[in-house]
């Protein structure tokens, strides 16, 4: 068996034109400085162009999988963010609490300085759990130096006043006897007109306090909104202490003295904090 | 007997801290409920007159130190109302609502006649209930509304509150 040859025919034409292209690209090569294909350049771009592509899509997926990741500390952030805030609106809020505290106590300090008698403060624990009864109790006894009968005052928006007196003491609390109690007595006087009285309570921190046996004659010298203040006599209560002011004055003709309805300068329902005075002392404090 | 005295005067005694402290400080209250009667009336209605006088005793000496009226006025009324109630024991079924609060409008009423009585004796420091004012009326209601919910929740520990005797 014979076997077959292939014919390798020589195609000169081809052979010749591939001869030149490249004489020619080599002298174009030196002629004009340099080829113009560069072969590095082309390679560094596709590789590069593939790195790219391969980045793109890989940072994708990573950036799509870091998202979901970021977004669940993102959320466990916010989620912790916002009780943080709770907790700071909590503290701006206790944070307001405690200057208006401190504001109250400053005033409470500078008015139990400006005090001439040595004082005790005092805070209120408790009320009388008797309806016909108004006494109310405080968180300081004989153990802090306070004794029977000793005055009781108080600082309310600006004002001074009195609150009553101590009619029982213990070894750690006592029990005031608030002015507007039936059985409180108070020597009083009228600041402008000076006419003397004698200021009781009804019973009840709603109603007004009466002061009694206040000379007939003053009554022109009397108007509603007049200031009443303690008499200071027997030094039960300190001089010139403001009781309430005036609201209402009745006289009938066959009595002998007036009765004036007096509205006190301490609000009974909003007080908290008193002080109780040592009257034998002076401004020592 | 012994035991349910022990266990009342404990109870009043928080009682009256909580009515002091507590309830004193609430502003809507126009009057306090008087819940040592309720609980003295309770106990004495569930046990003898012996019983409800010394509970009424012990609760109203409690009650006196705490407030500013005279010492042994608490007791002297509480007593009396405790005997009261005590000789009623047995007398009637105590439903859930119309008995109790019969009682504690009896019970007020009661205390006010015996705070009267005693002004007679003891002068003006005792302080009267006023029957044209609000504090007297307000408070028969207020002890009236309240008698059922302490008598209610008073029974629910009915074995430190009644005798063994009776129970």
């Amino acid at each position: 068996m014979q076997g077959r040859r292939i014919p390798f025919r020589f195609r000169l034409d081809s052979f010749l034109l591939t001869v030149y292209l490249i004489i020619s690209g080599i002298l174009l090569t030196f002629s004009s400085g340099g080829f113009i294909v560069n072969f590095r350049s082309i390679g560094f771009s596709f590789m590069s162009g593939a790195q790219r592509g391969i980045y793109s899509v890989t940072s994708f997926f990573s950036g799509t999988v870091t998202a979901i990741s970021e977004l669940s500390d993102l959320r466990e952030r916010y989620d912790g963010l916002l009780l943080q805030l709770k907790d700071y609106e909590l503290l701006q809020r206790s944070n307001a609490d405690i200057r208006s505290e401190n504001e109250r106590l400053k005033k409470l300090l500078g008015f139990s300085e400006e005090l001439a008698h040595k004082n005790i403060p005092a805070e209120i624990i408790g009320h009388d759990p008797n309806n016909l009864y108004s006494g109310i109790s405080i968180n300081r006894g004989a153990r802090h130096g306070i004794r029977k009968n000793m005055p009781v005052v108080s600082f309310q928006g600006g004002n001074t006043g009195i609150v009553g007196k101590i009619v029982q003491v213990g070894r750690s609390t006592s029990l005031v006897m608030p002015v507007y109690d039936y059985q409180c007595f108070v020597s009083a006087r009228l600041e402008t007109s000076r006419y003397d009285g004698l200021v009781n309570g009804q019973g009840n921190s709603d109603a007004p306090l009466v002061m009694k046996y206040v000379k007939k004659r003053a009554r022109d010298e009397i108007k509603p909104g007049d200031r009443v203040v303690a008499s200071g006599e027997n030094n039960n209560f300190p001089k010139d202490m403001p009781i309430g002011f005036v609201s209402r004055i009745r006289g009938l003709d066959y009595e002998t003295s007036l009765e004036l309805d007096v509205e006190p300068v301490i609000d009974f329902s909003r007080l908290e904090s008193v002080f109780v005075l040592d009257m034998s002392t002076g401004a020592e404090n | 007997m012994g035991r349910v005295i022990v266990w009342t005067s404990v109870t009043v005694l928080f009682v009256s801290l909580v009515t002091a402290t507590i309830l004193a400080n609430l502003l809507f209250l126009p009057v306090l409920p008087d819940l040592v009667l309720l609980v003295v009336v309770y106990v004495s209605f569930m046990n003898s007159p012996e019983t409800g006088c010394t509970t009424g005793f012990i609760s109203g000496i409690l009650l006196d130190f705490l407030s500013a009226s005279p010492i042994g006025l608490n007791a002297c009324t509480k007593t009396i109302t405790g005997f009261i109630a005590g000789k009623l024991a047995g007398s009637f079924n105590l439903d859930r609502i119309l008995i109790p609060f019969a009682m504690g409008v009896g019970a007020t009423v009661i205390k006010a006649l015996t705070t009267w009585i005693l002004s007679f004796f003891f002068g003006p420091g005792i302080l009267l209930y006023k029957l044209t004012g609000s504090v007297f009326w307000l408070e028969v209601v207020a002890n009236g509304l309240c008698a059922p919910l302490v008598f209610a929740f008073l029974g629910f520990f009915s074995g430190l509150f009644v005798s063994r005797s009776r129970g």
